[in-house]
């Protein structure tokens, strides 16, 4: 008892931090998110309208529609490019020392200062990536015009962004595989695609789903790539699920329904790490290291 | 079944020769072992002979086909590593049956040759669990199974015992040998031991810096070893080195002497008078007592006594300050410090140059 006391008091301030910074704004967001609220007017209990109208708003739709394409498209091109790089190292390449950091260096560069430069490498009038790309005779990326285009230029950034952190994941899971198992896998009659199959992506499967699950969680709260590149332009078609939320929030000053969102948002994420989380404890669960 | 023909081979690791011509002929069956110090290149060459590291110079051959440039899948060679090197997400099952299911045997027989291999090594109650969930002994027996699978002409082994402990490795070592006998095939097995070496070789192969020092059975290595080099690394103890003088040649015999050792006559070629040598006398060979006619002595001071029960090993330091062991099958009362006199017979001695 004299114990708990004394330690209380050393505790308290992590438990005071915790509880002012995630717990307490989470209740308040609950609570925000069963009312309609905006400035100027006192906060109406309206009960899980605010759910509705989201869901049922076109320009949500649109922006989940938006957002889940980059997860499906980005995080998996990412994790397949991520892998082959990681491979590529291991299997000892020259000057890796120096190729290391240079794939490493986007992750220390801040998202704005990427998104200035990509915006100027890839603008549609005197970018050099656009000049390169007409002089190969291939069809330029208009971003800032066309809603496709601007996906894919945000697609591609965030790759960009992200492939240090799914390529050092599975480059340390690579070289935690022993050498031998490779050499007696080549002793049994493997070729280098027997073993890649039925050695290195099974022994790699639980980073393979780390990386992923983390990928998918990031990507889903996508949003500054989308906001620095075309702020969800042109006329909202390449909104995601978070610049939707920003724009009801600070736009249209409906916290209510950006409350509700922001939950949304919360809820999908956690039954994505869910189902990612339960397919790990399988695999590590079969695999009993 | 295949028989090898190592004609020169050589392998250097950049600049730095580690194998420097290796000649070898092993027979059809034959269990050869190669032995020697940590890091003269034993695995190097048995890597050689199964195809993970590339071949510098010379030329190897397994049964009658040269193998320089064949892939080790298809050298028809299986190899036991020491750290088993078992694939983790594979059940002892899969593991065995892997080689099998990539060349894609038919199931009905990969099952069949799993079985029995499971059978000889007395494993079938263990063929579903994962490696992880085996004892460093059991781990050791899959490896070996799963090179019995693949019906090999040559089995290789690189110091396969060497992370068990000491009584599982007898009891691993008699079942190897037990396994020669039953397959009947070729076995090139390497350690750093000299006794898993005595015990299990037909025909033995020391090794140092990367060149062969002596080839032979192991009671010709025992009894007539061709170097220094030989002489100390077979048999335990280690046999005792004198330095000693040539005094007069006769013939085989050469009469030699130092300060504190009258002149004996020992077996040695190519000495002439007033050469330095070795004399060599193995501690089983030294027993106390003083010399009776026309045997050798040795004198000093008891450094050490060791009581392993079947024999006493005692350590005596000579007067020049030479660490002599003996190995005596008696206890005998000796006791630190004590003065003590041994004799051998100079027909029992080695000279090395
Ligand atoms: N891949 C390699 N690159 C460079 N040197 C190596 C390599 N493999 C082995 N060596 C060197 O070759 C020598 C012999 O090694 P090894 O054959 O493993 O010795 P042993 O098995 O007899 O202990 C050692 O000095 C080791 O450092
Ligand atoms: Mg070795």
């Amino acid at each position: 008892m004299n114990k708990i006391t004394e330690v209380v008091p050393f505790l308290a301030p992590v438990q005071i931090l915790i509880l002012s910074v995630i717990v307490i704004p989470s209740f308040y967001v609950v609570w925000l998110s069963l009312h309609a609220s905006s400035f100027g007017q006192s906060a109406t209990f309206v009960g899980l309208q605010n759910y509705i109208k989201v869901l049922t708003d076109p320009a949500f739709l649109l922006a989940l529609g938006n957002t889940v394409l980059i997860v499906i498209f980005a995080v998996h091109l990412e994790l397949a490019l991520g892998l082959g790089m990681a491979l590529l190292f291991a299997s000892g390449l020259p000057c890796r020392r120096v190729l290391l950091v240079a794939v490493l260096a986007p992750y220390a560069v801040s998202e704005v200062i990427a998104v200035a430069m990509w915006r100027f490498l890839f603008d549609p009038d005197v970018g050099p990536v656009t000049a390169m790309l007409t002089w190969l005779g291939l069809p330029m990326l208009d971003w800032s015009f066309e809603p496709s285009h601007a996906l894919i230029m945000i697609g591609l950034l965030t790759i960009w962004l992200h492939l240090p952190f799914t390529f050092i994941i599975l480059y340390a899971a690579r070289l935690a595989i022993p050498k031998d198992l490779y050499e007696a896998a080549r002793i049994d009659g493997a070729k280098p695609f027997d073993a890649f199959r039925r050695v290195t992506i099974p022994l790699l499967g639980p980073a393979i789903v780390v990386a992923l699950l983390f990928r998918y969680i990031f990507a889903f709260r996508i949003f500054s790539e989308v906001w620095l590149m075309t702020q969800g332009g042109p006329a909202r078609s390449t909104e995601v699920v978070a610049v939707y939320l920003y724009q009801e929030a600070f736009s249209f000053n409906a916290f209510g329904t950006a409350a509700a969102t922001a939950w949304i948002m919360v809820l999908a994420s956690l039954l994505l790490a869910t189902g990612y989380v339960f397919l790990l404890r399988k695999q590590v669960a079969g695999n009993a290291h | 079944m295949a028989s090898l023909r190592l004609a020169g081979l050589k392998k250097s690791f950049g600049a730095v020769d580690i194998i420097k011509g290796v000649n070898l002929e092993i027979k059809d069956g034959e269990f050869v072992v190669f032995v020697g110090p940590s890091g003269c290149g034993k695995s190097t060459l048995l890597r050689m002979i199964a195809g993970l590291e590339d071949i510098s110079g010379g030329e190897l051959y397994i049964g009658d086909r040269l193998c320089n440039e064949v892939q080790p899948r298809e050298r028809g060679i299986a190899m036991v590593f020491q750290s088993y090197a078992l694939y983790p997400h594979m059940t002892v099952y899969d593991n065995m049956g892997f080689g099998l299911s990539l060349n894609k045997t038919p199931k009905p027989e990969l099952d069949a040759r799993v079985r029995e291999a499971a059978r000889i090594l007395k494993m079938e109650h263990l063929l579903e669990r994962k490696p992880s969930q085996l004892s460093g002994g059991q781990r050791q027996r899959v490896a070996i199974g799963r090179a019995i699978v693949r019906k090999p002409g040559v089995f290789l082994f690189d110091e396969p015992l060497s992370n068990l402990d000491a009584a599982l490795r007898v009891d691993m070592r008699m079942e190897l040998a037990k396994l020669h006998r039953d397959l009947g095939a070729t076995m090139i097995y390497v350690t750093h031991d000299q006794i898993e070496a005595m015990t299990l070789a037909d025909k033995i192969v020391v090794l140092d810096g990367g060149l062969v020092q002596q080839v032979g059975s192991p009671m010709e290595l025992y009894k007539n070893p061709a170097n220094k080099f030989v002489a100390g690394f077979i048999g335990a103890p280690k046999m005792n080195f004198l330095p000693v003088k040539v005094q007069s040649v006769a013939g085989d015999t050469a009469m030699v002497a130092s300060d504190t050792m009258s002149p004996i006559p020992v077996k040695g070629r190519g000495f002439s008078v007033g050469d330095p040598a070795w004399l060599g006398i193995r501690p089983q060979f030294l027993k106390p007592g003083p010399p009776t006619d026309g045997e050798g002595a040795l004198r000093g001071r008891i450094a050490l006594v060791e009581r392993l029960g079947t024999e006493t090993i005692i350590a005596v330091d000579t007067a020049e300050n030479e660490r002599v062991v003996a190995a005596i099958p008696v206890d005998v009362e000796l006791a630190f410090g004590d003065a003590a006199e041994f004799q051998f017979n100079p027909q029992a001695a080695h000279l090395f140059h």
